[in-house]
């Protein structure tokens, strides 16, 4: 069989892990091989052994004398992981409140625990808001509704709903609603409400009783793990537990519980968790001191409840982290992925944007919580008094997108988990003075690349049922679909 | 090595560069202070630890060197395919016809 | 296609419909048009029953067949007194062929080209213009059917006017779909209409080009793909399973994947052992036991990825248990045969049979499952 064994070098990055060398190409594909052909790989020599050769060029790492068609494929699939670009702006947070009847110590979202309604959004900014998101070239939209605690301005989000659903006649875009509530408040009528209208619902679960109520008070000194728990069991007994995502701050407490914490998801039927770093801003900035732990710890922590969930799901539960699972999404498949938090050129404000109880768009949540700081930068302007083409083609947001292209960083540019990567400008701002705060000891960094190298142990050791699993949680399905048992 | 050492590392400037150094260098500066020098035939460099609770990771020495070496590769083969990258982003968000031409120019 | 013989007066060949006289008779007659009954050109086709010919009117006398012509049925009736079947109605895999020229020259090819000069166009539209009961799905093949472009097009075109209910199942090579116009042309005329078949050997140009028998194949299918999905085209992917390709399966698996994530459908197919596979059979044949585990991991990782996958022509005694749900009845009726120790086999029903050209090669590796 004719094979050139003359070949050129297609853009790739590598890093050395235990036994082999990692490949990852311009599209995040990626390859492990050994020491001694990778040393003739990057002289050039000839590759003798011929599967090699073939694997390392249906996998793009080379080409022979057809370079022009491997461009030409690997251009397609770039745009396919920068697709978002084209989506622009797709999830638009709506702030219906800044009041809560919550008080937890870390809220990053510093809310209000005043019954004034003033700091609820009104209809007149909340139809301009819908006005403004349904400008958006996005075919699908997602409308992700926060706070506070969102269920405390029930009336304009349902006039959000209708609003939106009605001019969407018009337009016909997909949209998608969530809401990110403690779920304490819910009444029947706004959970009938809430089913009929499909409003997907991310609550928050810290753990069982004694880790959860630690950090997250009810203003009203009652429990507010058994009544989120109550709550949880209605909506689920109810059918609705396909549809509630369930999300854990990690405090100093999660971290030497972490099992704990995700028997208790089990116990009480979710089916997602998302081991989640903290955020230090708004009250946790205020109370850092207190609630601080080091990174390392962190992602030790991190790694425990991930073996442990696989045990689980090797034991016939189906039980998916989330965060695992968008980056196995970015590393085992060729599609871009909604987590604008990881995105190159970051998504602040070009996949998502924020809107606050009284109009002010931001870039980001976080952006939000710094304001008035930064708000140079991150505050995009006004629904009230802007309209989208002010708010949406501006300089601000041209200058994040290029300070945030992290293949230009010093520090990314040879990483090889690039492709999949991205950082926070709003994070690097508030802590380095800049957006693109090329620190190395940077948290977020440090963490990705260690969940990064952790992800690709299991990928590299290629256990067939581990690799189910991860796939389980990509395709949605239950492993037995997916298995084949000899 | 025990705590509060520096540590002292020569690389022959033929074999090392600059550059890659550098990039090392940077690396490791989370937990590391470095002082660069060169002479004539080599580069020297005295390695401390940031703080003082840190010590020295067990064979920094031969772990920087392997970081060096792989910074040399990575500079080294940036120079082939550096060309191809910027094609292939240009292809996927401005594509042309003339592909091949194009990428034939640049072998010139 | 099923051939019959006959005894005839006719001067000359003639395509037609079979038609009943009426629900209780025997005799057939064959419309040259769509329309009625003309007792001066209808022509009389007699099944095997005892009664009397009319000499006076043009006649074909089917002699010692078995084949069952149905009402409906499109045939071809030649002066030699050779009988083609041309089109079976109420069956969705009927067949027509462009040309029986190819651009490649698959070393596993069952109908190898003869490259000689054929013609079949006016044959085919006559086809589509008295089919009477549109098809769900009517297939377009060769040879390679888009090297005689115009031909294909005008046919897909007629199918498309004539047929509107009727999904066309087009097999081909994509390579002439290297040009996008072509591919336009294509979407065109019937987008939502058709569906394409392309068999894609390996994840290498190397394998692909050295089984399809022509350096640059793979390229050009590879574009012909792009191209396709590109105006919007529905694609399925056929691998037929040979030693050259065998352990790359799961390779070009992945490659399917990221490179077009759009195909609808992957088909892994047995060999058929005649033509170019049977001159050739010694260097491309492989046992499907010894094939088994590569084809599991291929179907694996396709499962894993939610791109659904089958296998072709693999009798289920031939592979293991855990694939069976994964093997289709594809070997079509009339080439397909069971042997005498299949009747005990308790799945025979579901099985695909054996190819009738393989029973030499695969006897010893058939075994009713009990």
């Amino acid at each position: 069989m004719k094979l050139n064994s003359q070949y050129k070098l297609l853009p790739f990055r590598f890093f050395r892990m235990d036994k082999k060398i990692l490949l990852v190409n311009e599209v995040g594909e990626y390859y492990f091989i050994d020491e001694i052909p990778f040393k003739k790989l990057i002289k050039h020599q000839p590759l003798n052994n011929l599967d090699l050769l073939r694997d390392l060029k249906s996998r793009f790492f080379i080409a022979d004398s057809n370079l022009h068609e491997y461009i030409e494929l690997l251009a397609i699939k770039y745009r396919t992981k920068k697709s978002f670009l084209y989506d622009f702006t797709s999830l638009h947070i709506i702030v219906l409140t800044l009041r809560c009847n919550h008080k937890c110590d870390y809220c990053h979202v510093a809310s209000i625990s005043s019954y004034d309604r003033q700091f609820d959004m009104d209809i007149a900014t909340a139809k301009n808001c819908v006005n403004t998101i349904l400008n958006s070239p996005s075919n699908s939209i997602k409308i992700e509704f926060q706070g506070g605690e969102p269920l405390l301005n029930f009336e304009t989000l349902k006039y959000i709903v209708e609003y939106t659903n009605e001019k969407n006649t018009q337009i016909n875009k997909n949209i998608e609603y969530v809401i990110s509530t403690n779920l304490t408040t819910l009444t029947p009528y706004q959970f009938d409400y809430i089913k009929k209208n499909n409003i997907l619902i991310s609550t928050s679960l810290d753990g069982p009783e004694n880790i959860h109520n630690h950090h997250r008070k009810l203003i009203n000194g009652k429990n507010s793990y058994q009544i989120v728990k109550e709550k949880l069991q209605w909506l689920i007994d109810e059918g609705y537990g396909s549809n509630i995502s369930a999300l854990m701050t990690t405090t100093s407490d999660s971290l030497t519980n972490i099992k704990k914490i995700v028997d208790e998801y089990i116990k009480l039927k979710l089916r997602n968790i998302f081991i989640r770093d903290m955020n230090y801003f708004g009250r946790a900035k205020i109370n850092y001191e207190n609630l601080k732990y080091s990174i390392f710890s962190f992602v030790k922590a991190y790694k425990e409840a991930f073996n442990y969930i696989l045990e689980l799901n090797k034991s016939g539960i189906y039980f998916r982290e989330v965060y695992a699972s968008i980056l196995l999404k970015k590393i085992l498949t060729p599609y871009s992925t909604g987590f604008v938090d990881l995105q190159s050129p970051s998504g602040a404000g070009i996949s998502v944007a924020v809107y606050n109880y009284n109009g002010d768009v931001f870039v980001s949540d976080e952006a939000r919580m710094l304001y008035p700081k930064g708000s140079n930068l991150f505050k995009l302007g006004n629904v009230n008094i802007d309209d989208f083409q002010t708010i949406f083609n501006s300089k601000k947001l041209k200058y994040i997108v290029s300070r945030t292209t992290i293949s230009a960083l010093p520090k990314c540019a040879f990483c090889v988990f690039m492709p999949y990567c991205g950082i926070d400008p709003i994070r690097n701002y508030d802590k380095y003075g800049t957006i693109d705060g090329s620190r190395i000891s940077d948290r977020n960094c440090y963490k990705n690349r260690e969940l990064f190298k952790f992800l690709f142990n299991f990928i590299g050791n290629n256990d067939e049922d581990i690799i189910n699993i991860f796939w389980s949680w990509l395709s949605n399905k239950a492993i037995s679909e997916i298995m084949i048992t000899n | 090595m025990k705590k509060k050492e520096i540590c002292f590392l020569e690389l022959d400037s033929n074999i090392y560069s600059k550059d890659a150094i550098k990039l090392a260098i940077y690396d490791y500066s989370d937990n590391y202070y470095f002082k660069l020098t060169k002479d004539s035939t080599k580069y020297k460099i005295i390695i401390t630890p940031k703080r003082n609770e840190d010590s020295f990771i067990d064979n920094l020495i031969a772990k920087f060197e392997q970081t060096v070496l792989d910074y040399d590769i990575r500079l080294k083969i940036e120079k082939d395919f550096k060309v191809l990258r910027e094609i292939i982003l240009a292809q996927a968000f401005a594509p042309c016809d003339n592909l091949e031409e194009i990428l034939e120019s640049t072998e010139r | 296609m099923k051939q019959f013989i006959g005894e005839t007066n006719i001067t000359n060949s003639i395509i037609g419909r079979v038609e009943k006289s009426n629900p209780e008779s025997k005799l057939y007659y064959i419309y040259k048009n769509k329309c009625e009954y003309n007792k001066d050109t209808t022509y009389f086709l007699y099944d095997n029953s005892k009664d009397k010919i009319n000499k006076n009117k043009n006649y074909f006398k089917l002699i010692g067949s078995s084949l069952q012509i149905k009402n409906h049925d499109i045939v071809l009736i030649q002066t030699s007194g050779n009988g083609t079947l041309l089109y079976e109605n109420g069956k969705d895999d009927n067949t027509l062929i462009v040309t029986h020229n190819c651009n490649n020259e698959c070393i596993m090819c069952s109908q190898p080209p003869r490259h000689e000069e054929d013609n079949y166009l006016s044959m085919n539209l006559k086809i589509v213009n008295l089919i009477k009961n549109q098809p769900n799905y009517l297939c377009i093949s060769g040879g390679e059917p888009t090297i005689k472009w115009s031909d294909f097009i005008k046919l897909v075109e007629l199918v498309n006017i004539k047929l509107p209910l009727t999904n066309v199942f087009i097999l081909s090579n994509a390579r002439v779909f290297s040009e996008y116009n072509k591919a336009q042309m294509l979407a065109k005329l019937a987008k939502d209409k058709v569906k394409i078949a392309v068999p894609l050997f390996s994840d290498t140009d190397d394998i692909h080009d050295y089984i399809a028998g022509i350096e640059g194949a793979f390229w050009e299918t590879v574009n012909g793909l792009l191209n396709l999905h590109r105006v919007g085209i529905s694609i399925e992917i056929r691998v037929i399973i040979m030693k050259q390709n065998v352990n790359r399966l799961s390779n070009l698996i992945y490659f399917i994947y990221h490179n077009f994530p759009f195909i609808e459908h992957i088909a892994l197919m047995g060999l058929e052992i005649t033509g170019n596979a049977k001159k050739n059979l010694n260097d491309i044949w492989i046992d499907p036991k010894v094939a088994t585990s590569s084809i599991r991991n291929a179907i694996l990782n396709a499962n894993r990825r939610n791109m659904p996958i089958s296998l072709y022509n693999f009798p289920l005694c031939t592979i293991p248990k855990y694939l069976w749900k994964y093997a289709r009845k594809s070997i079509s009726e009339w080439k397909r045969v069971f042997l005498p120790n299949c009747n005990e086999c308790k799945v025979k029903k579901l099985c695909c049979g054996i190819f009738n050209t393989n029973i030499g090669v695969l006897q010893k590796n058939i075994n009713p499952i009990l």
